[in-house]
């Protein structure tokens, strides 16, 4: 190939979409050939961590088609598939890459026709957007991505979003959508900029002050950051810089595979 | 034997089901398991049911290894009766392993058929003869005796398939070979085709010298590695003992020389259909590029001449051959796929394109793939002089004849019971039509006049490949009714060899690239794949076939597996949504856990999708199979969790097929619960009075529905609705509703029978004018004597079938518009019947009313949808203005009554009842099996099947079939008592959960459970109820819960793999 090619990630959940894929085999929708497909039994499966793994891994795009709403082989997943990719989305832009370079769509075991369509358009759309690695550090941008897409208190807000938002929190009070996006939105640029100070850390022990210089944030909130990553022992103070004390990584682990 | 007419005693369902027939004459061999020739040690498996009489012989006799005698068999053999299958041709198959596709999916016909043909060779309980007649049969329902005799095939069992004993033939190359219908050749000694199950060479005793002449330098035998061709082979009898007999001995093409005028014997570019299959097929005699017999050119110019041998007098097949309308569609379809360079016409009378889906493929055909469709009959066939194009010449519908010049002539040729079958009938003493057809009841489709013998296929009147079947299916549970009461008497088990332990084990990888035909081989280049496999970490193996699901390939595998000491496998071929099943089975039988595997899907979402750009295809599959390979390294053996079977089943609606599921059910001795929601029995049976062949239909409804009422094993739930349904295979837990009161039912597999309802016409003055009725209301006003005497009366067909709201044919519409022409004829010759028509569809021996109705004087006038009848009422007439499509004169008829043939269409609460399931519907709302062709009454939902026409539109007999079908699967599965379910579950990693509860509050199935342990609160796992989907898995805040099979590890490896460049 002489120019440059899109290369795309399906993740097919395997009753519908897959199933849609293999009926476009049959009828002989031709689309372009830019896609691998991972198989999946839901799309409830694609945990908002693989998609950002597969951008860090040189997607340029991730498709993850499900089965239309209702007609889930276990339910609610495709339900769950929506938050969490709604989730995903927002950690794109918070990054810096384009949430276009995710699609979230349905697809039945009846829609050959439409699998070709759905293929076509995004393959498409990527390739508008031009390359990942056109996006400076992309690779880097994903991997923060992935370890906020691990953070236990974002995942812990998307998968309660239906109860919150429908039947209430434990004090019976229920959650407006938009309010609730909003607190998921929050959370995900507070969890951005713990990845931010972890990955500044993850250089050498460092002030709050040489951290909030780095990142140019204020040190305020760096240090709410580094006390938050001391209780959970991601982090701990390690010897004194002048009148600072300094701050460092605590091995592996943690929050962050 | 004595034989009975059908159709009158016979009933489908479990009459007489357990008690066997027993009398003088049994033989002693009989009643002792493991009598006769049934050698193979007898588990000794218990009686039930059979209590003072003598028991059934607990094993079946299969006649024909096609695609219905291998589905027959497979069913019984599963349903824990002994099965002999006897085939006349030296492999099984048939004519489904002969075609190139199958409509309306365009499933590679082989592709799919291939794991049935395996799962026979290697079915512990069914024994194969092929080579191999039945010569005698004796006894009678319960205990028959039958003598078979398998021709010498002159090739031991020993035979390797390698075929140096075919090149080596003095006579290779010198005979039409039969499979590619004469298209190609072979020698005196060969294989029937290169899948062949069993893979076994065969002598022709005609054609080689030895044999005829005894004198032959006799190379076969000298080069024979395994020394397994032996000429001096004899013929060998043998004598089975026997409960029941399927017959299944198929049909025959009709032999188109029978029609000089279409120059079949004088043209060589006049071929049949089949022969047209064989020219598209990939392992066909020109590797599946379309080209003509006269000179190997590439047809452009191909014409296709429907109803030849079928719908003609003059050759006595009065009767439609059901299936050529819409096989030579999907010729016409597959050739300009292989060559969009061809322009395909074809010459027909009627489109009958009846079957589910077939109506919405016609139109494809027609809108989007090309085709040109003229309706009209061929007069005659010529060679142009000077070449071998022929010159088509045929009568135009406005009359005038005319001429047209094409490169090739393919002949539908329709269906004929062959001769084989004929012998058999008369073997067997069983009633055939004046066309050579088994005669069945309407009520009764897979009875023949012999007690216990039963009847599947096309030998029972033309049918397609899914209709097959489900009479397959059908026929099953009718002989497995019959000797349900020596269940499991002679059967062995499946044995695999211990399990190799690999955990630990460096992983050993093997690839098998498959080129399917050329369905992959054509557009991916395989020996790159294969080369580049080689490449990867941890392949120590890499190989490409022809057709990776064929026997001997997967003989292959197993040893392939043992000599190279493989633990992980990728086959990359089609999909594993059909292929896995066959390959995890050939795995275990080389002692590797079956979850050792993985496949890489390099066709259908691969080669048949970039048909276009076979350099990306090629890069696309070879990533496929790196990401695959990526995931196997890190797959682990999972251990088989085995679940108890609750035998009751439940069904659901109390019509027809429902009520027929149900006796066949508790016919073969499982309880039954059947919930209707009305307050009585029938369905739509309640408003049909006669049919072609049977005058009161009330009457046997009324039987029905006493022997339901009647039966100890089935428990009858009228007025009752489904409040919900719970549960997984073998183990449902359904809540039912009547009265305000709620109760539960707990069971082991369900029946769908929910059927379907007469549309209301919204058309054509339908409650405007009372004299507009429908067919439904004309039935009854006919049978409760309504005087018609000197009346006219006018039908309008299709009305709401085929146009854009619901695009496809209601099929039985046609033949209830026939049924009451000819009765109102019948009672009243001076009345006048005009039928209003787009094509009437009496498919199959359906036809012959059709005729009938002709010569009562019914006037049939053909309509074209863009120009539909206009209903009128002046001054006090009904009057029916129709545009003659041709002429585009206006008929005017006055009518006394206008009789609307509405649309048959799926119940509105189908949609409902599809999600507590958990089960599809089609585009048009009916539900959707799990594959049209080969599991036509499946869900792909294990443990849910499907029966009448809640599946699609169908006629009385076909609904029954279809029931029984139902039954017949149910009990496959009812009888084994313990299912083994899937591994791939959720596991949990306690040291890492923190018992939040997450995963309880989002898994849809409440397979997890939040309690107090060693370490605090932690989350476990129930296996049976866990569906394996993995919501829980991506939503733990910790990580904690990942899914077996598709761990995070090995989506991960998968998604490295994708993201690392091609070395």
């Amino acid at each position: 190939m002489t120019s440059w090619e899109p290369r795309i990630l399906g993740f097919l959940c395997n009753w519908c979409a897959y199933a849609g894929a293999d009926l476009a085999g049959v009828s002989r929708v031709q689309y372009p050939p830019n896609v691998r497909v991972i198989r999946v039994m839901c799309s409830g499966r694609v945990d908002p961590v693989l998609v950002l793994e597969a951008f860090r891994g040189g997607a340029d795009g991730v498709a993850v088609l499900g089965c239309h709403p209702g007609d889930c082989h276990y339910l609610t997943g495709n339900y769950q598939a929506e938050r969490k990719m709604a989730m995903a989305s927002r950690i794109l832009e918070e990054v810096g890459i384009e949430p276009e370079r995710l699609l979230l769509d349905w697809v039945s075991a009846a829609e050959g026709q439409r699998f070709g369509e759905v293929i076509t358009c995004f393959v498409g759309r990527v390739r508008a957007l031009g390359p990942l690695s056109g996006v400076p550090g992309a690779s880097e941008r994903a991997a923060v991505g992935e370890g906020i897409a691990a953070s236990d208190r974002l995942r812990w807000l998307v998968g309660k979003e239906r109860e919150l938002v429908e039947a209430g929190n434990a004090y019976g009070e229920v959650l407006d959508a938009d309010a609730f996006r909003e607190v998921l939105w929050r959370n995900i640029s507070v969890e951005h900029f713990r990845q931010r100070v972890r990955a500044e850390l993850g250089k050498g022990p460092m002030t709050v002050g040489t951290i909030a210089g780095a990142l140019d944030m204020p040190p305020r909130d760096v240090l709410r950051i580094i006390v938050d990553l001391e209780d959970r022992g991601i982090v701990h103070s390690g010897g004194m810089d002048g009148d600072s004390p300094l701050y460092v990584l605590a091995g592996t682990g943690g929050e962050c595979r | 034997m004595s034989p009975r007419p059908a159709g009158t005693e016979g009933c489908a369902c479990g009459h007489d089901g357990a008690t066997p027939v027993s009398g003088p004459g049994v033989p002693e061999a009989a009643r002792a398991a493991g009598g006769g020739a049934s050698e193979p040690g007898a588990s000794g498996g218990s009686v039930p049911g059979a209590t003072g009489a003598r028991a059934p012989v607990g094993a079946a006799l299969v006649v024909g290894g096609g695609v219905g005698g291998i589905q027959a068999a497979l069913d019984l053999a599963e349903a824990g009766f002994r099965v002999h299958l006897v085939e006349g041709s030296p492999a099984i198959g048939g004519v489904m392993a002969q075609l190139d596709k199958t409509f309306p999916t365009n499933d590679c016909s082989l592709c799919i058929l291939s794991p049935k043909l395996v799962d026979i060779g290697r079915h512990p309980n069914v024994d194969l003869a092929t080579n191999a007649d039945v010569v005698a049969v004796e006894g009678e329902a319960g205990a028959f005796r039958v003598k078979v005799r398998e021709r010498a095939r002159r090739v031991t069992e020993a035979c390797v398939g390698c075929g140096l004993c075919a090149e080596a033939c003095v006579l290779a190359g010198r005979f039409p070979d039969d499979y590619d219908e004469g298209l190609s050749r072979r020698g005196a000694i060969y294989i029937p085709y290169p899948q062949a199950v069993p893979m076994r060479y065969v002598v022709d005793p005609e054609r080689c010298l030895q044999v005829t002449k005894g004198k032959c330098v006799q190379k076969c035998v000298s080069v024979c590695p395994a020394g397994a061709v032996d000429l001096d082979m004899e013929d060998r009898e043998r004598v089975l003992e026997v409960g029941a007999i399927v017959l299944a001995p198929g049909f025959e093409g009709f032999d188109p020389r029978l029609k000089g005028e279409y120059g079949y014997e004088n043209f060589p570019n006049v071929v049949t259909s089949l022969e047209f299959e064989r020219i598209l097929s990939a392992s066909g005699p020109y590797e599946g590029h379309v080209r003509r017999p006269s000179d190997g050119a590439e047809p452009r110019r191909i014409a296709w001449i429907n109803c030849v041998g079928s719908r003609d007098r003059g050759c006595g097949n009065e009767y439609c051959s059901s299936v050529c309308c819409t096989y030579g569609i999907k010729e016409a379809v597959i050739a300009r796929e292989h060559d969009p360079r061809i322009e395909p016409t074809m010459f027909y009378m009627d489109m009958r394109t009846f079957g589910k889906g077939f109506e919405e493929y016609f139109t494809a055909a027609r809108d989007r793939h090309g085709v040109r469709f003229i309706r009209s009959r061929v007069a005659d066939v010529r060679e142009a002089p000077g070449s071998h194009d022929l010159v088509v010449r045929y009568e135009a519908e406005d009359g005038s004849l005319r001429e047209e010049r094409f490169d090739m002539v393919v002949l539908s040729v329709g269906l004929e019971p062959g001769r084989t079958a004929r012998d058999l009938a008369s073997l067997v003493g069983v009633e055939t039509d004046r066309f050579g057809f088994c005669v069945t009841g309407e009520t009764s489709p897979m009875e023949t006049s012999v007690p216990g013998v039963f009847v599947c296929g096309a030998f029972a009147g033309p049918k397609d490949i899914p209709e097959t079947v489900i009479e397959a299916s059908g026929a099953a549970a009718r002989a497995g009714a019959l000797i349900a009461g020596s269940r499991g008497a002679l059967v062995t088990r499946a044995e695999h060899p211990a399990e190799i332990d690999v955990r630990g084990q460096v992983p050993r990888v093997g690839v098998f690239v498959c080129h399917c035909g050329i369905n992959i081989g054509a557009y991916v280049d395989v020996p790159a794949v294969v080369e580049y496999a080689r490449g990867l970490p941890g392949v120590v193996l890499a190989e490409d076939s022809l057709y990776t699901c064929s026997a001997d390939a997967q003989r292959s595998l197993v040893e392939r597996i043992r000599e190279h000491g493989l633990n992980r496998v990728i086959v990359a071929s089609c999909t594993p949504r059909t292929h896995e099943p066959l390959f995890k089975e050939t795995l275990r039988e080389a002692g590797l856990n079956p979850h050792l595997f993985e496949m890489a899907n390099i066709r259908d979402q691969c080669s048949w999708v970039h048909m276009n750009a076979p350099e990306e295809a090629t890069a696309k599959a070879s990533d496929q199979v790196r990401m695959a390979v990526a995931k196997a390294l890190l797959i682990e053996p999972l251990e088989e969790v085995t679940l108890d079977v609750n035998p009751r089943a439940l069904v659901i609606g109390g019509g027809l097929a429902g009520m027929t599921a149900a006796l066949a059910l508790a016919g073969q001795g499982f309880p039954a619960t059947l919930v209707e929601r009305e307050d009585r029995l029938g369905g739509n049976l309640l408003h049909t009075r006669y049919t072609l062949e049977n005058d009161d239909v009330p009457s046997y409804l009324a039987e029905l529905v006493s022997r339901v009422r009647g039966h100890p094993l089935i428990d009858l739930r009228l007025s009752s609705a489904i409040a919900s349904i719970e549960g997984y295979v073998g183990n449902f837990r359904t809540v039912l509703e009547a009265a305000g009161s709620t109760t539960a039912v707990e069971h082991g597999a369900v029946i769908v029978a929910t059927g379907a309802v007469e549309s209301v016409p919204d058309a054509y003055m339908y409650g405007m004018d009372e004299r507009v009725v429908t067919q439904r209301q004309l039935e009854r006003m006919v049978a409760d004597g309504e005087d018609l005497s000197g009346r006219t009366v006018a039908m309008i067909q299709c009305v709401g079938s085929r146009d854009t709201a619901r695009p496809y044919c209601s099929r039985v519409c046609c033949i209830d518009a026939v049924k009451n022409a000819v009765r109102i004829l019948e009672t009243f010759p001076d009345a006048r019947v005009f039928v209003l028509y787009r094509d009437i569809r009496t498919y199959g021996t359906r036809e012959v009313a059709y005729e009938r109705a002709r010569e009562l004087g019914a006037i049939f006038i053909r309509f074209d949808p863009e120009g539909p009848p206009v209903v009128t009422s002046e001054a006090g007439r009904l009057r029916i203005t129709a545009r003659e499509p041709i002429l585009g004169e206006d008929i005017v008829i006055d009518a006394d009554l206008l009789a609307l043939s509405p649309a048959i269409e799926p119940r509105e609460d189908s949609m409902a009842l599809a999600k507590m399931l958990k089960v599809p519907r089609n585009a048009d709302g009916f539900f959707l099996e799990a594959h049209v062709k080969l599991r036509p009454v499946d869900f792909a939902t294990d443990g849910v099947f499907l029966a009448g026409m809640a599946h699609s539109p169908k006629t009385i007999d076909e609904s029954i079939a279809q029931a029984c079908a139902a039954a017949g699967r149910a009990a496959t599965l009812l009888s084994k008592g313990r299912v083994t379910v899937d591994p791939a579950v959720a596991v949990v990693d306690r040291d890492l959960c923190i018992g939040c509860g997450l995963c309880a509050s989002l898994c849809p199935f409440k397979a997890i459970d939040i309690s107090l342990m060693e370490g605090g609160r932690k989350a476990t796992v129930i296996s049976a109820s866990c569906k394996g989907c993995g919501v829980c898995g991506a939503s733990c805040p910790k990580l904690a819960i990942t899914m077996r099979h598709f761990t995070d590890d090995e989506i991960g490896a998968q998604i490295d793999a994708f993201g690392g460049v091609r070395p």
